[in-house]
């Protein structure tokens, strides 16, 4: 797909689509349109595994008829069905309970397109995954390597009745690079990730230190006694303590009753630390974008600033709803989904240490790098509940071996109230769009074997 | 059409190719609150070709069905650049060729059932919830059916029609007092019939009546427990610690891991027995081929405590010297096959669940589940709710309970295992690289665990 004939085409078209929904009797139609073009290098096991390519494009259509809304995907390119099966949903659908976006510009201008990456060769990518590759296994002999190199061409489109028509072409690359070691009674693996519209941003020695610096750190295990410690979460792990935020944020939990923020806007429930970000306009983000899953132009804002309650994410429906205007938070969970209020780039603001200052601070506890299961629960509850998946013990400021069988359970909402010591100045994505540093929180919780 | 499939991927020069193509229809109903949230259809239409050159994969997926030749020769392309640059071998392990038309064995095709009515059985659920009252604040009802038609072929000359059900949903309840929310929900789901859907009520009340005692439940203090395991967490349980370590594509490439995983090794009592199968009609792990065409079959992992088998895919099997067991499987048409489960049990013992109680002097009863992961030896899942025991006796209510461990130390501490058999459906699926979630199912009785990890509030 070259930049020029995806504009031209797309895989449906929008106006037809929009025009058949208006004779067909729809007060209101949308159409969103999405298509990409992935192609990733897979190395298993020390090996190259396979190359491929999967091209999809889903378009998805909502229609107002008779007060009621109706929904309808489809994946046969340039099928207009899909308008028919969108008007058959709407006999049973909701009550019409949003307006579709009208005509307004997008931000211009986003860094969302990087020819180097479309101009990325297979060659390149697979010397690129050949290298962590080398990287990796050289580590110790036993030790097998992963590595995924990826890179995706992009692009949406939303088009509606009310006159908006939004356009959207994006480029990504992604690298993903494990190692693994097994022994008879201890198992190792560690991972690093990079994520960016822009090819320059990757950088597979950097990938690759980290993976070793991990692997290093986890080769001796160390005892640990449960209790009560500071700990520093790796942007990784961060990633699970905002997840409950991002809930507690979300309109329609406000709107249903389940975040127990629906009445605290501008409220201070967390430390003069803590802002978090709504940041669409991130140079190269991996969620950067000028307009929304509904073809609402997107702004970036602080969703909570200095610890103060400011904004929930909003999309139209619930925007509606709490009758306030959309912040341009509709996403689509996946293409074939409606849209729901998310965030687009999370970010977290940084601090103004480099994150190896954070570790060299305390006198004992833990470095986690990576929870597992902590996505497991209730997130309104704000009990974010893992198991240590790579952990390292610190002592007197230094990495002292891995712990295992370990669990940390951080109360996030008391914790970045009362605990929150320090955030790095370093920021690194974490999936799926979170750009975070490394946060310092005191009293953490963990618990281990007796 | 079927002969079309198979010329275009037969006598091609490649080791191995295959073809699937796919048209799924999707529909969707939510409520969220009082409201009916979505009503939806999705038609998911599209194909892939794979391929296999000395060891090397190509793989393509597309939704344009048009010159699927020019999508062939892309597939080998790609595999031949893998396979002339490893320079190695293909092995794929031999399996029936087979010809095969496939149908849903239907109790209650849900595509008879009208839209209208499964809203209105849908609505009545999410009436009951918030009928209920304070501090049942909100609810969530969820439902979807998928009907997919499937074609695939293969080099070897298999080529099989399926159609494939998959449904499910969930009812959630949700209380709010104070700024707290806490949530219970139930699951179902079937490959066969709509009927699951029906006769919640029950249920229903129980879910709301939990969801409510939770307000009041403290967290459980961190620590080690004995635990006794309900059916549906101890499912999680071996679908996560023991199932994911017995997918052959874990262990065919890693000798180490082959050491550990060795046949006969000890892995439990002889009371443990663990088994994956796809031939449980109606459970939604259920498949008769799998994404390579090969057939399933019940495959015993554990058989009284030792290691007997593991799950493979025709190159985890050809490279390993085993037999395949038809474990390969795609999320839908977008993905390859990869090694992966399909209803995951530990089969039924004899004891009792006052058997269980007996002698517990402080533990905690876990149930329901809100998901797990795990990673090599470790594992961690989290309980919807859960009891704790005292002096051989359940008392109070405690919420946060998650509970990890080392899969290898943990299996030889199951120490009892019911007689209350049960495969416990639900919504959702399992996830595995980018392809969740992949219908599977999970079975066990009520197993009781010694020395496990519980992560909760510091004492």
């Amino acid at each position: 797909m070259s930049r020029d004939t995806a504009r031209d085409k797309g895989a449906w078209n929008a106006e037809a689509l929009l025009g058949k929904a208006q004779k067909l009797g729809c007060s209101q139609a949308e159409v969103f349109e999405t298509g990409r073009v992935t192609t990733p290098v897979n190395y298993e096991n020390n090996e190259l595994k396979s190359v491929q390519t999967a091209e999809t494009a889903v378009v998805a259509v909502r229609v107002m008829k008779d007060g009621r809304r109706g929904f309808a995907t489809s994946t046969r390119p340039g099928d207009d069905a899909v308008v028919e099966m969108a008007v058959r949903a709407s006999q049973f659908g909701p009550s019409a309970d949003l307006d579709f976006a009208p005509a307004s510009p997008a931000q211009a201008d986003l860094a969302t397109y990087d020819p180097a990456v479309v101009d990325w060769s297979q060659e390149e990518m697979l010397a690129a995954g050949a290298g962590l590759v080398e990287a990796g296994r050289g580590l110790e002999p036993g030790v097998l390597a992963s590595v995924t190199v990826e890179k995706s061409v992009e692009y949406t489109r939303v088009a509606t009745s009310a006159g908006q028509a939004a356009w959207h072409e994006g480029t990504a690359g992604v690298l993903v690079s494990s190692v693994e070691l097994v022994e008879p009674e201890n198992m190792i693996q560690t991972w690093a990730f990079q994520a960016s519209r822009r090819l320059a941003d990757l950088s597979p020695s950097v990938i690759g230190e980290r993976v070793a610096w991990l692997y290093r750190n986890a080769r001796h295990n160390v005892p640990f006694r449960g209790g009560s410690y500071p700990v520093v979460f790796s942007p990784a792990a961060v990633a699970d303590l905002v997840a409950p935020f991002v809930a507690c944020l979300n309109g329609k939990a406000v709107v249903k009753g389940e975040s127990p923020w629906k009445d605290r806007l501008g409220d201070k429930l967390f430390a003069d630390g803590f802002t978090l970000w709504d940041d669409p306009c991130l140079p190269w983000g991996v969620a950067t974008r000028g307009f929304d899953d509904e073809g609402v132009p997107t702004s970036r804002r602080a969703v909570i600033e200095k610890g103060v309650l400011r904004e929930f994410h909003l999309d139209l429906r619930s925007a509606k709803a709490l009758g306030r205007t959309s912040t341009g938070n509709g996403f689509r969970p996946s293409p074939q989904t409606a849209p729901a209020p998310a965030p687009s780039n999370l970010a977290l603001e940084p601090g103004s240490e480099p994150w190896a200052k954070l570790v060299t601070g305390v006198k004992e506890g833990l470095y986690v790098q990576r929870l597992m299961g902590a996505w497991a629960g209730n997130p309104y509850a704000g009990q974010v509940s893992g198991n240590v998946h790579i952990g390292f013990k610190i002592e007197n400021g230094e990495i002292v071996g891995r712990v295992k069988d370990c669990m940390v359970l951080v109360p996030v909402f008391e914790a970045f109230r009362d605990a929150l010591l320090a955030r790095s100045r370093e920021s690194e994505f974490a999936p799926p769009s979170y750009y975070l540093p490394h946060v310092l929180l005191d009293r953490v919780s963990v618990g281990t074997k007796n | 059409m079927e002969s079309d499939l198979r010329r275009l991927v037969k006598d091609q020069p490649a080791d191995y190719v295959e073809i699937n193509l796919e048209e799924t229809m999707t529909t969707l109903i939510s409520f969220r609150g009082p409201v009916l949230d979505e009503l939806g259809e999705s038609l998911a239409y599209g194909g892939n070709v794979r391929a296999l050159v000395r060891g090397g994969w190509g793989f393509v997926s597309f939704n344009r069905l048009e010159d699927l030749e020019g999508k062939v020769d892309l597939a080998i392309r790609q595999a031949r650049a893998v396979g002339e640059r490893k320079g190695g071998k293909s092995s794929l392990a031999a399996v029936p060729v087979v010809h095969d038309k496939v149908t849903v064995p239907f109790g209650e095709d849900p595509r008879a059932v009208p839209l209208a009515r499964k809203k209105d059985l849908l609505e009545g659920y999410n009436r009951q919830v918030l009928a209920f009252g304070p501090p049942i604040a909100t609810s969530s009802v969820i439902y979807y059916d998928r009907f997919r038609k499937l074609r695939f072929a293969n080099s070897d000359g298999t080529s099989i029609q399926q159609e494939k059900l998959d449904l499910g949903g969930a009812v959630r309840a949700i209380a709010v007092r104070d700024g707290q929310t806490e949530m219970m929900a139930l699951g179902f789901g079937s490959s066969t019939s709509f009927d699951v859907a029906r006769g919640l009520e029950t249920r229903i009340g129980d879910t709301c009546r939990r969801a409510a005692a939770l307000l009041d439940a403290p967290v459980v203090e961190a620590g080690e427990y004995t635990v006794i395991v309900d059916p549906r967490l101890a499912g999680v349980f071996v679908h996560e610690a023991f199932g994911h370590l017995s997918e052959g594509d874990n262990v065919y490439e890693n000798p180490n891991l082959q050491k550990v995983m060795a046949f006969g090794r000890e892995f439990g009592g002889k009371h443990l027995n663990i088994y994956d199968s796809g031939l449980t009609p109606g459970a939604r792990g259920y498949i008769k081929y799998d994404d390579e065409g090969v057939p399933t079959e019940k495959t015993y992992l554990i058989r009284e405590g030792k290691l007997v088998g593991r799950l493979h895919t025709r190159e985890t099997a050809g490279k390993m010297g085993e037999r395949p067991t038809g474990n390969a499987r795609a999320l839908d048409y977008r993905f390859p096959p990869i090694c992966r489960m399909r209803s995951t049990c530990i089969e039924g013992g004899d004891a009792s669940f006052e058997d269980m109680l007996k002698g517990v002097k402080r533990g905690v009863y876990v149930r329901e589940s809100y998901g797990g992961e795990t990673s090599g030896e470790m594992f961690t899942f989290t309980a919807g709710d859960a009891v704790m025991i005292r002096d051989g006796k359940p008392a109070e209510v405690v919420r946060n309970v998650t509970l990890a461990g080392n899969v290898f130390a943990t299996l030889k501490n199951i120490d009892m295992i019911g007689k209350d058999f049960t495969v416990p459906e639900g919504a959702g699926g399992c996830g595995k690289g980018a392809q969740a979630p992949l219908p599977t199912s999970m079975g066990s009785p009520h197993i009781r665990i010694q020395k496990v990890i519980l992560g909760g509030k510091a004492r």
